[in-house]
């Protein structure tokens, strides 16, 4: 899938490991480029991430100067640390682990922790008595009409109150859009806390959605 | 088809402003310096300019050969025989100036810009290679 230079929207990758020709492997590709100092691999990776990573850094600060600050300082970094990259891992969970931290080392500097501590809820893994990838699946009519008519500013208050990894995981399916397996490596968690968690937040969500309507 | 993720995902989602991009790399290359200029490619213009010197030099062979090759002096006449002569000096500059003459007469067929590649190859005498 092609991503233009502002678009917030990465790919899904189901399968990191089989995605041989993929745009993973060829990202891949260019990070090994740029670890070998060749700026323009650099420029093109750049291009291709700079709208998901600005997008992602602002699901931390909800500010878009405080966001670009994040972006700006992940690029650097990422130059910086070109010479320790090691092709095993997925390049987007190694990326965005950078901009997580980035994230994570600027609010920690500010002051401005708006997410509450990252723990993990042990219980996060364990339920799951709705459709595990229920996040992708069709809504009613209703459903649908009641998030197109949520505000942004509501859509923001809602995120605030549901947990802390629930909240990080919906924003790297939603905003990054990381497949579930990425999502779990940059949360150091498993597959299918990933999923449980993406559900509890959706659930939450439309509880949220529904009260603010009322 | 409307999905949580696909409607929610168009909310929450946020662009780069459009100075974000000049203000990152004016940061890159303050710290990793400028990024170095590309060597100049033969374009068009470089290509040409290739072309009439490979002329030049190749017609500067021609003109050295030749020179070589006739006696710059008139045959018969003997150094130390001109000298004793009145006015030697002057008719050996005079000869020295009609045989260049004779030599732009002899490159004037020459100097014309060739147009076919055989041409090229006998002026570089075998050395021309179709690039």
């Amino acid at each position: 899938m092609a991503v233009s230079k502002n678009s917030a929207k990465l790919f899904a990758l189901s399968d990191v490991s089989s995605a041989k020709g993929s745009p993973e492997d060829t990202h891949r590709e260019w990070m090994l480029r740029v670890k070998n100092g060749d700026r323009q691999a650099f420029e093109l990776l750049f291009e291709h991430y700079q709208g998901a990573v600005v997008s992602y850094a602002y699901t931390w600060v909800k500010n878009q100067d405080h966001a670009e600050e994040i972006a700006q300082e992940a690029f650097l970094k990422i130059y910086r640390v070109r010479e320790s990259y090691e092709p095993t891992a997925s390049f987007v969970s190694w990326l965005w682990t950078i901009v997580r931290n980035t994230a994570l080392d600027f609010l920690r500097k500010k002051k401005e922790f708006l997410m509450d501590p990252l723990t993990h809820d042990e219980s996060e893994g364990s339920s799951g008595s709705s459709p595990i990838d229920e996040i992708e699946s069709p809504l009613s009519d209703a459903e649908a009409l009641l998030i197109e008519e949520t505000d942004r500013l509501q859509i923001e208050r809602c995120m605030g109150k549901i947990t802390a990894p629930q909240k990080e995981a919906l924003q790297l399916r939603l905003v990054s859009e990381l497949s579930y397996e990425q999502i779990a490596a940059i949360l150091k968690t498993t597959v299918s806390a990933v999923k449980s968690s993406l559900n509890r937040a959706k659930t939450a969500l439309m509880e949220c959605f529904k009260r603010s309507r009322a | 088809m409307k999905t949580f993720k696909n409607l929610l995902q168009k909310k929450i989602e946020r662009n780069p402003s459009p100075q974000f991009e000049n203000q990152f790399w004016a940061s890159f290359e303050n710290e990793f310096g400028k990024k170095e200029k590309k060597a100049p490619s033969f374009g068009f213009l470089s290509e040409l300019q290739l072309w009439l010197g490979s002329g030049a030099l190749a017609a500067a062979s021609l003109l050295f050969v030749l020179t070589r090759i006739q006696p710059s002096i008139p045959s018969g006449i003997d150094f130390p025989e001109m000298a004793q002569q009145p006015g030697s000096f002057e008719m050996i500059a005079q000869a020295e100036l009609i045989q260049d003459y004779e030599l732009f007469d002899d490159l004037a067929e020459i100097q014309k810009f060739p147009d076919r590649d055989d041409e090229w190859e006998i002026l570089t005498g075998g050395t021309y290679e179709e690039t």
